[in-house]
């Protein structure tokens, strides 16, 4: 290490700024994608899917645990969304599909559709935190 | 105001950016097992802090953690001791930068070692959890860390972000870990930023040691005029902070002040649409940003490291010639909490003249002088861009300090003599806090009402 080195680092900027219409919510988390996904058909409806990192197994249910009869449209749809908001070289890495793929289907991996979607009320949450009058001055090292 | 000489950087921050980088080392391979070598470093560590208010709590640490003992209060007093070389590099720089404008040294508080007094109630266990996944954090080691070691810690950090009181732990807790999760696999990176990631791990292993409502209660309470003179936003994916740089007239004198206001936000939101999130009542600071006007303050709280609190009132105030009253008032700001000093912290502002663009994105002063512009901190979100620093000739700015260098952070640039060419940053402010038809903010606020409600 050298005297160079540098308490911050340029955030990668994502190719474009996700619409959240279609795709509420997309995360890389606990190593794997997940995220919601609305019903094409009713507007009442969302499907959580998931898509885990190496193996590449998958799910998509209603967050009452009913299967998804379209899955593999969900799951399409979840990878754009990544692909906007992590860029498709970051998502590529974060997946370990190699070869610089950012999509593989591995096995079907029924999953109760609780986590993603207690993961989507806690992010919904975020939109209405209260902070303090207090500053933070720990942000000089995120630089946006 | 000039720069009467190039800023140089003083042997004894490079000697001690020699001894952080061996620390870091430590931090890379993991507490449990170092070699050698990172003992040496931890030794080096106890050796310098001998004799100082942390000395003994930094050699019991070292010889703890020699002997495979791993207790939090020894992760602590590393984060200390940590912190502290960085406090003196703070101070080296700032006396630096101060010089070479023939400005004041800021005074720099002497600091006190006080017992930590916990919470008695539940934030005091949140904080005590933080402190313990920080400890599995340093003895795992950055090169070796895992979802498995990431993802737990989520639990406790929605507890700190739903208490208010922990907004400042909250914030660089979420960021952090946000950064490692999207690191994952470690062994991806084509290089690991151990010095900031052990930065991160120390400020947040500080903040997560502090009383939340200390520093209110030194301030004074304050009422006058505000004069908004730039903006810094700086953000992650789910907090937004705008540092407002000003000045605070109560009539009897002009001091420079830093007002800052903050919010927790989504990752989605990117660009002008983080003006949106900050709360309804920040309105007249975003339209004084915009429209170049004063704000009226009544019963706000000032800190003695010039921070202005937003917990009085404020109100619109009128219209104002922003670059003639940085030229005619801007001064310095009090040295920062001695906690919070690091290099990083450096941020001194600057009215300067007849700066012009040169190679590699560099501002040539005269005389030998020039400091490269800070592009890195210019957020894409910002209305100023390079292309105003180019056909600018006046500017307001920060001068930082990072990765062994000095730079320029403009906030304002403009033509001399040419009155309304000023370009700034947070000029777009309050167009964007217009919602817009089918916005990001908007859907989720949406989403927000009728599930989160649906729930309970």
């Amino acid at each position: 290490m050298s005297v160079t080195e540098t308490a911050m680092v340029a955030e990668p900027t994502p190719p474009r700024p996700r619409k959240v219409k279609d795709v509420p919510y997309v995360e890389f988390f606990n190593n794997r994608l997940q995220g919601v996904v609305k019903s094409g058909s009713d507007e009442d409806r969302v499907y959580c899917a998931f898509i885990e990192a190496e193996t590449g197994a998958y799910y998509s249910s209603t967050n009452n645990n009913r299967p998804d009869a379209g899955m593999a449209k969900r799951l399409q749809m979840l990878v754009k969304e990544a692909e906007a908001q992590f860029g498709r070289e970051k998502l590529a890495v974060l997946m370990q599909f190699g070869g610089g793929a950012t999509f593989k289907y591995g096995r079907q991996k029924p999953e109760p559709a609780s986590e993603v979607f207690s993961r989507f009320l806690t992010y919904l949450r975020f939109v209405e935190l209260e902070v303090s009058e207090e500053p933070v001055p720990e942000m000089a090292w995120f630089l946006g | 105001m000039s720069l009467s000489r190039p800023l140089s950087v003083p042997d004894a921050v490079k000697i001690t950016n020699e001894v952080i980088a061996s620390l870091d080392h430590c931090f890379k391979i993991g507490f449990s097992r170092l070699g050698a070598d990172q003992f040496t470093a931890l030794q080096t560590l106890s050796s310098i802090t001998s004799g100082t208010p942390i000395g003994s709590k930094v050699s019991d640490a070292v010889e703890a953690i020699q002997r495979n003992e791993f207790v939090e209060k020894h992760f602590a007093a590393i984060a200390a001791a940590r912190a502290a070389l960085q406090g003196a590099q703070y101070d080296a720089l700032r006396a630096e930068v101060a010089s070479a404008l023939g400005r004041e040294v800021p005074a720099s508080k002497s600091l006190t070692v006080e017992p930590i007094k916990p919470d008695a109630g539940p934030l005091g266990v949140w904080t005590e959890s933080t402190r313990n996944w920080l400890m599995e954090l340093a003895l795992a080691g950055f090169a070796q860390l895992e979802s498995q070691t990431l993802a737990p810690f989520q639990a406790t950090l929605q507890q700190l972000q739903g208490e208010k009181r922990a907004t400042r732990l909250g914030a660089i807790l979420t960021g952090f870990l946000q950064e490692l999760l999207h690191s994952m696999p470690v062994s991806s990176m084509p290089e690991i930023p151990v010095y900031r990631w052990a930065d991160l791990w120390t400020r947040s292993m500080l903040c997560a040691l502090r009383d939340p409502g200390e520093p209110a209660k030194s301030g004074e309470t304050v009422s006058g005029t505000f004069t908004p003179v730039g903006v810094d936003l700086r953000h992650h994916g789910f907090f937004a902070q705008a540092d407002v740089y000003g000045l605070f007239d109560d009539t009897n004198s002009v001091k420079t002040v830093k007002l800052s206001v903050a919010t927790y936000k989504v990752d989605v939101i990117v660009g002008s649409e983080i003006w949106r999130c900050f709360p309804k009542h920040t309105d007249p600071l975003m339209r004084a940003l915009s429209q170049r006007a004063r704000l009226e303050i009544e019963d706000c709280t000032l800190l003695p490291t010039g921070e202005l609190l937003w917990d009085g009132v404020v109100k619109p105030g009128r219209s104002m010639k922003l670059l003639a009253e940085a030229k005619e008032h801007l001064g310095t700001l009090p040295s920062i909490a001695p906690m919070d000093r690091h290099p990083m912290q450096i941020a001194e502002i600057v009215y300067l003249e007849n700066g012009k663009f040169a190679d590699k994105n560099t501002l040539d002063f005269g005389n030998g002088v020039s400091l490269p512009i800070a592009t890195k901190r210019m957020s894409a979100a910002s209305e100023l861009k390079l292309d105003d620093v180019k056909k600018s000739n006046v500017l307001v700015g920060l001068i930082r300090f990072d990765g062994g260098a000095w730079s320029i952070q403009p906030l304002v640039v403009g033509q001399l003599g040419k009155a309304d060419s000023e370009k700034y940053t947070g000029s777009g402010a309050l167009a964007a806090r217009d919602p817009k038809k089918g916005d990001t903010l908007q859907e989720l606020q949406a989403k927000a009402s009728k599930l989160l409600r649906a729930k309970k």
